[in-house]
C-alpha cells in the first residue's frame, strides 16, 4: 500500500499507484492532483533503461559543489560550512551514481506513456517484477473472460440453429495459439526477483 | 454472432532512441545494433475491447426502448428501461443508458471520468505555513485550515485513491500539527492581553 514511485521530473512533481488493472500517475499541482491512468488490457510492451542523470548531477554541482569550495578558506565557520556542502553534494553524486536515472515506457494501443525514477537497484527490480506480474495477470484474467465469452456464444448459436431460429449451423471453435498462461495459485511463492538493470 | 476480441501476442518493440524494431533477448539486456541503445523489455499479450454488436429482435424478445428493432440486453440503472448493447454503458459496476447519462445523469458520468483528485492536506499544509509565517496576522488562515481539514478526513473516508495517497496518520499528524499552532497563537494573544492591562 502507499506510494510506489515518485517521479524524478524537473518541472511537476508525480507519484505513481500500483493497481491491480491500471498504473495511476498523479500528478502535482497546487490543490488537487491530475489523475492520469494506464491500463494493463492493452499493454504492448514495457521497456526500462538507465543512464546517469548528468542535468541534476551538474545542477547539484553548481548548487552545492561550487559553496563546497568554501573549505578552502581559512576561516573555520566558513570551513565548516564549506564541508556541509561537500558532503551534501558528495552524497547527491553518490546517490546519483548508484541508482542512475531509469526511464521506463509502456506501450498501450500503440501510445507510450513514460516515467523518470531515480529509484535504488532492488527498490526498482521489486517494482518492475510487480508491474510486470500485474500486467500480465490482468492480461491473462482477461483472456479467460474472452474464451468464456465465445464458449456461451458458441452454445447461443448452437442453441438458436437447433431451435431452427438460426439458419446456418454455427462456426467451428478455433485453438488458440498459444497455450494461455496459468495463473499463480495464491499460497505459492513469489516469482524470483528479475536480473539487474 | 456477437464479435469477439482478440488476444495477440507481441514480438517486437520499438527502440526508445531510433524507432527501429527488436526483439528482445529473453531476460537479458537488449542491444540496438543501430543506434546503440542498451536496456530491457518484456512483452505481453494485449486484449483489444469487447464489442458487442447490437442484435436484432426476434418476435419474443424484449426491445430495445430507444431501438425497437434491437434485442435488450440490460436494464438501465437510472430509468429502468430495457436497452441494447449500442445504448448501454458501464459505469462503476452498474449499467446506465447513453441517453440518461447525457440527460439526467451527467453527474455520474463526471465522477466516473473524474480526472483530479483533490488534495485538501496540501492545502491545509499552505494554510498553517502562511499563519505560521504571518503570525498574528495568520490567524485569519485558521479557519481555513480547519476547514481543508475536515475536508481531508471526509475524503480519506470516500475515495480509495486518496486513502492510498495519504494514510490516516499523516491526516491526525496535521491536524495535531494544526491545534498546536492555534494553542500557540491563542497562549500568546493571553500573553499579550495580559500584558496590555
Amino acid at each position: 500500500m502507499g506510494i510506489d514511485y515518485r517521479d524524478a521530473n524537473w518541472f511537476n512533481r508525480q507519484t505513481g499507484l500500483l493497481m491491480d488493472d491500471c498504473l495511476v500517475l498523479l500528478e502535482q499541482e497546487y490543490t488537487k492532483d491530475r489523475v492520469r491512468r494506464v491500463l494493463f488490457d492493452r499493454v504492448e510492451s514495457v521497456v526500462s533503461w538507465r543512464r546517469f542523470p548528468w542535468g541534476r548531477g551538474l545542477v547539484f554541482g553548481l548548487f552545492f559543489g561550487l559553496p563546497a569550495l568554501f573549505i578552502l578558506s581559512e576561516e573555520p565557520v566558513v570551513q565548516v560550512i564549506g564541508v556541509v556542502f561537500l558532503l551534501l553534494f558528495l552524497a547527491a553524486e553518490a546517490r546519483y551514481l548508484h541508482c542512475g536515472l531509469t526511464r521506463i515506457r509502456i506501450t498501450r494501443a500503440g501510445h507510450d506513456t513514460t516515467i523518470s525514477v531515480i529509484m535504488r537497484p532492488g527498490k526498482l527490480r521489486r517494482f518492475l517484477d510487480r508491474l510486470y506480474s500485474a500486467v500480465e495477470a490482468h492480461q491473462a484474467h482477461l483472456a479467460r473472460e474472452v474464451e468464456e465469452r465465445e464458449r456461451l456464444a458458441r452454445e447461443a448459436e448452437a442453441a438458436r440453429f437447433e431451435s431452427g431460429l438460426a439458419a446456418e449451423p454455427p462456426p467451428l471453435p478455433t485453438e488458440p495459439t498459444q497455450p494461455l498462461p496459468e495463473l499463480a495459485p495464491p499460497d505459492s511463492p513469489p516469482p524470483p526477483p528479475g536480473p539487474d538493470l | 454472432m456477437p464479435d469477439v476480441t482478440q488476444v495477440t501476442q507481441v514480438t517486437q518493440f520499438r527502440c526508445p532512441k531510433c524507432f527501429v524494431m527488436l526483439e528482445p533477448m529473453g531476460g537479458e539486456s537488449t542491444r540496438c545494433p543501430t543506434c546503440g541503445w542498451a536496456g530491457r523489455a518484456r512483452l505481453f499479450r494485449p486484449v483489444e475491447p469487447f464489442v458487442e454488436r447490437a442484435q436484432d429482435a426476434l418476435p419474443d424478445d424484449a426491445t430495445c426502448i430507444h431501438h425497437p428493432s434491437k434485442q435488450a440486453v440490460a436494464i438501465c440503472e437510472g430509468t429502468g428501461d430495457y436497452i441494447c448493447s449500442l445504448c448501454a454503458i458501464e459505469l462503476d459496476g452498474k449499467t446506465y443508458s447513453a441517453q440518461y447519462l447525457d440527460r439526467a445523469g451527467k453527474d455520474k458520468l463526471a465522477a466516473a471520468f473524474d480526472r483530479d483528485l483533490p488534495r485538501p492536506d496540501r492545502a491545509m499544509g499552505t494554510y498553517l505555513a502562511g499563519a505560521f509565517l504571518l503570525s498574528c496576522f495568520g490567524v485569519v488562515l485558521i479557519p481555513f485550515a480547519i476547514h481543508q481539514f475536515i475536508k481531508a478526513l471526509r475524503l480519506h473516508k470516500t475515495n480509495d485513491l486518496y486513502r492510498r495517497v495519504r494514510s490516516r496518520t499523516s491526516i491526525v499528524l496535521g491536524g495535531l500539527v494544526l491545534f498546536a499552532i492555534i494553542g500557540l497563537m491563542a497562549v500568546g494573544a493571553v500573553a499579550i492581553l495580559m500584558d496590555i492591562d
